[in-house]
């Protein structure tokens, strides 16, 4: 389904967690991972424009203008502009030098909402006249308990670089009735036009540089999505359930709407104050494949709520929750872990018994984006 | 023919004459000569061949017989050591503060082969050159002309650890060095200095000078000694041969016996003489040998008395330059405190201007923030009020929307509630002729609250209510007697008619209904409470909901 911009009606109703589409007009509502401080929607791949709102400066002095075979150091500003009290954290700042990037030296790493940290970019010797770019890249993070979503910007500005010097000095001579040989008095005059002074200037004010989103680097150097496969997974993908039973998960087609996350654990999915105060949106439970009855000790070596499901930097993640342990591909996955799943891959819930049970994922995908993320599970129940 | 080797008669020894004579004679000698060493051959005076290394023919019945006819040749060999040796000696001087500095040179030499005719230079008539003998020749220049011009320049302090100086005047010494032993036929190899800045190794060197110098002497009296038994040893008897033999042929043999003792008595004459001689000379040589050690006794005590002189001298002028070091240290630190003073006044000042510098900069960058903040303040606030424009506008046009909703409701309303009217004239107008019955039986295919008088008419007549029935006879007749003349007349009577009949029927009506909800309960749609449950996720949502506000299902269209 094509992604429709939210409405003024979805805003009235967003600020309700628990509602997960406008009751007005159905707009299924992603929220940000920091919702609970920026209340802020997000679209599927974009950036929270509360918590991520970086700005760039150049700042007052700069001097943009050289001559050939000079260097510029140009002063910049990266100011926090969030309106949601939260942070941002500079994971890197590249400095593009035709294909080659490099990286700048920073001291710093956190910038605060409505602050600004200051950094400067030297050039290299500028070996030809006219209009040079400098151009930057930005990748700059957001948390929010013990998840990071991370973007990548790209900015620049330009530097004028003057040519070599092409005053041309012109000598006249005059022979003042008398013939040069005969030691006539000879005047001569310089001819050298003034063209003003070339000298470089600085700025007087800071001024804004505009500042754009790489998502093509993210994709490229591994800050979001799936590099090698060239693959992003959008926050309104859609997931359908293989194995399970039609009570243990939602139906075919559901997204992360609400919570932004599917909870997975051993608690079921009927909400009950009493019983279950804490229903999971994918129940787990280990059954005898040969009577289909629950098992109930393999049951209970998995927890109320045992992991979640996150879309995370364009990652279909696995967020560890359990004390008793877990397995992802053979490795062991400690409580808190993120983990990004790769398809094919396999979770075992119960560590060492992948007979129990045990969940694999698979896309399905177009054109660069993730489709539909199927989850089964094995050995698969009938419904 | 066996071959004789000559060589050099001791290692001390540089170069020496070979006497070429005692080799001559009626059978004819060959004399070899080692490569590692000159021989220089001088015939008639003048040096006939000069070589490393040579094969000599001397003597011989054909040379005897030659030499006896047309004369004999003035032959002398000069033989000389090629091999690189070594000087070691030590000499002092005097620094520019008179504190005497001790040097101990070590020179490499080596009698030049290509110049071999620059050894004459060396020789004496009839001696031998010893190697130490070279040192007589070459350190008083090295003293004087290099050593004292170099170090007397400078003070004792300066020339330790001075390499500089040190290199340059181990430099001239090699220079000087060279020029003196190319003129006798020597080539200058290494020369190196070891200085001596204090009195312990002054002592070590000067021990070594000792020892070397006593090694010398006993070196130069064994040679003498040597030579010396060489000489008795070749006077003890040379034959006349000539003479005797020709003595020999023309006396008896009483002058043959008594010329025999005669040679008896000569040559032990000649032997004794030798003897004494020799004895002479020993105790010449021991002579001169404690003459020596005295001397050298008193010179070293001599020495020692001068040594502790300049080594009280030395340090009473140590002590003046140490306490001239201090106070100059104490200027200098005065002048050091002073410039730190100075110092802290000026960064003191370039503190206060950064202060100062800080303080404005502050303000501008409080300033610039405030503006910032203030601009993103006015974007925020045309941010909201652009979407509370949208939002306004789109309530707008819903309200608009409604609006005209409702007046085309309220016009059709109003058109459907016309038609009825006029259909409920017509059907009046129809029914004018007919009876209550007739009339009931109709209304009550078009209105359930005629139904319900019907009911409760069947019931009353059912339960036998005389009073209701009458009632509703009356109702009835009076319907039926009106005269309905007109159409207002027909409405008058239908309303009264109808109040009557709706206050039974709506109880009636009522008590189905309550009836109807208690047994109809699936729809679920509390009016009370205006919430539905989402036949999808099964949980409650307000009716208003178009969407489900949990599963996104369409509620309505």
């Amino acid at each position: 389904m094509e992604w429709q911009p939210y409405r003024p009606c979805c805003h009235r109703f967003a600020g309700d967690a628990e509602v997960a589409f406008c009751p007005e007009c159905g707009h299924p509502f992603l929220r940000c991972m920091a919702f609970a401080e920026c209340g802020s929607l997000v679209g599927p791949t974009q950036a929270c424009p509360v918590c991520v709102a970086p700005s760039l400066m150049i700042d007052a002095g700069a001097v943009v203008q050289s001559k050939t075979g000079e260097r510029v150091s140009v002063p910049l500003i990266l100011r926090n502009n969030s309106t949601g009290n939260r942070p941002i954290w500079v994971r890197q700042i590249v400095k593009l030098t035709g294909t080659v990037e490099e990286p700048v030296a920073l001291t710093w790493e956190q910038i605060d909402p409505q602050t600004e940290r200051h950094f400067t970019i030297d050039t290299p010797p500028m070996a030809e006249g006219g209009t040079h770019a400098l151009r930057m890249l930005f990748v700059i993070a957001s948390r929010y308990r013990g998840l990071e979503e991370a973007y990548a910007y790209a900015g620049g500005t330009t530097i004028t670089v003057s040519g070599p010097d092409t005053q041309q000095v012109i000598q006249n001579i005059n022979l003042a009735g008398a013939q040069f040989q005969t030691g006539g008095m000879v005047h001569t005059a310089l001819n050298t036009k003034d063209r003003g002074s070339s000298a470089p200037t600085a700025l007087a004010d800071r001024a804004v540089l505009p500042m754009e989103r790489a998502e093509r680097y993210e994709l490229e150097r591994g800050i979001r999505g799936y590099p090698d496969k060239g693959l992003r997974v959008p926050r309104t993908v859609e997931f359908a359930f293989s194995g399970f039973r039609a009570a243990e998960v939602p139906p075919d087609g559901t997204t992360m709407a609400a919570g932004g996350r599917f909870t997975v654990g051993r608690n079921s999915r009927s909400p009950d104050p009493g019983a279950n105060a804490a229903p999971n949106d994918i129940c787990l439970r280990a059954y005898d494949a040969r009577t289909g009855q629950v098992d109930e000790p393999a049951t209970l070596a998995i927890s109320r709520h045992h992991f979640d499901f996150a879309v995370v930097n364009d990652r279909l993640c696995v967020h560890a929750r359990t004390t008793h342990g877990m397995e992802l591909s053979g490795a062991p996955l400690a409580s808190g872990t993120l983990v990004a799943l790769k398809p094919g891959e396999r979770l075992v819930p119960i560590p060492g018994r992948p007979d129990k049970l045990s969940i694999q994922v698979a896309f399905t995908s177009s054109i660069g984006s993730v489709d539909r993320i199927t989850i089964s599970r094995t050995p698969g129940m009938a419904s | 023919m066996a071959t004789t080797h000559i060589r050099l008669s001791d290692d001390a020894l540089l170069a020496e004459y070979v006497e070429i004579e005692k080799f001559k004679g009626v059978v004819e000698q060959r004399l070899a000569i080692g490569p590692d060493t000159m021989a220089m051959l001088i015939r008639d005076g003048q040096v006939a061949q000069a070589t490393a290394g040579a094969h000599l023919s001397v003597g011989g019945w054909w040379r005897t017989i030659k030499d006896a006819v047309a004369g004999q040749h003035a032959l002398r060999l000069l033989i000389a050591d090629l091999k690189p040796f070594q000087l070691t000696t030590a000499t002092t001087a005097l620094t520019r503060d008179n504190v005497p500095i001790t040097c101990e040179f070590t020179i490499e030499l080596q009698v030049n082969p290509e110049k071999p005719a620059n050894m004459l230079g060396l020789m004496k008539e009839h001696g031998m050159v010893t190697k130490t003998s070279i040192l007589g020749r070459l350190m008083p220049h090295l003293g004087e002309r290099v050593l004292n011009s170099g170090i007397r320049k400078v003070d004792a302090l300066e020339v330790r650890g001075n390499n500089p100086l040190q290199d340059k005047i181990q430099a001239d010494v090699m220079t000087e060095v060279e020029r003196i032993a190319a003129d006798i036929g020597l080539i200058a190899r290494v020369v190196s200095v070891n200085w001596a800045f204090n009195e312990e190794e002054k002592a070590m060197i000067l021990k070594r000078q000792q020892e070397r110098e006593q090694e010398t002497l006993e070196r130069e009296y064994k040679i003498l000694n040597r030579g010396i038994e060489r000489e008795a040893e070749s006077t003890i008897l040379r034959l006349k041969t000539d003479l005797d033999l020709e003595k020999t042929k023309v006396t008896t043999e009483d002058d043959l016996r008594r010329l025999i003792l005669a040679n008896e008595l000569g040559f032990i004459d000649a032997r004794e003489t030798g003897v004494r001689i020799e004895q002479l000379k020993q105790l010449e040589h021991e002579l001169n040998l404690n003459r020596t050690q005295r001397l050298d006794g008193l010179k070293a005590q001599l020495e020692a008395e001068d040594h502790k002189i300049a080594m009280a001298r030395s340090g009473g002028e140590r002590r003046d330059t140490e306490m001239d070091i201090q106070k100059r240290e104490r200027q200098h630190d005065l002048a050091v405190t002073g410039i730190r003073a100075e110092i802290r006044i000026v960064e003191r000042a370039i503190e206060e201007a950064d202060k100062k510098q800080a303080l404005a900069l502050g303000k501008l960058e409080e300033l610039q923030r405030l503006e910032l903040a203030a601009r993103a303040h006015e974007d925020q606030i045309k941010t909201m009020r652009g979407l509370q424009d949208v939002e306004i506008d789109a309530e707008s046009r819903r309200l608009d929307l409604n609006i005209k909703g409702g007046d085309a409701d309220h016009r059709r309303r109003m058109e459907q509630a016309r038609l009825a009217e006029e259909s409920q004239l017509e059907k009046i107008k129809a029914l004018r002729e007919a009876s209550p019955e007739t009339i009931l039986a109709i209304q009550a295919g078009f209105s359930p609250q005629v139904a319900g008088v019907m009911v409760e008419q069947a019931r009353a007549k059912a339960a036998g209510g005389a009073e209701q029935m009458t009632l509703m006879r009356e109702m009835i007749q009076m319907a039926t007697d009106a005269r309905v003349s007109s159409e207002a007349q027909a409405r008058h009577l239908f309303d009264s008619a109808m109040q009557g009949t709706v206050g039974v029927a709506q109880g009636v009506g009522a008590g189905v209904g309550a009836g109807a909800a208690a047994v109809d309960g699936r729809t679920g749609h509390d009016g009370a409470r205006g919430t539905t449950e989402c036949p999808a996720c099964h949980r409650t949502i307000p009716v208003t909901d178009r969407h489900c506000r949990y599963c996104g299902r369409a509620m309505r269209q």
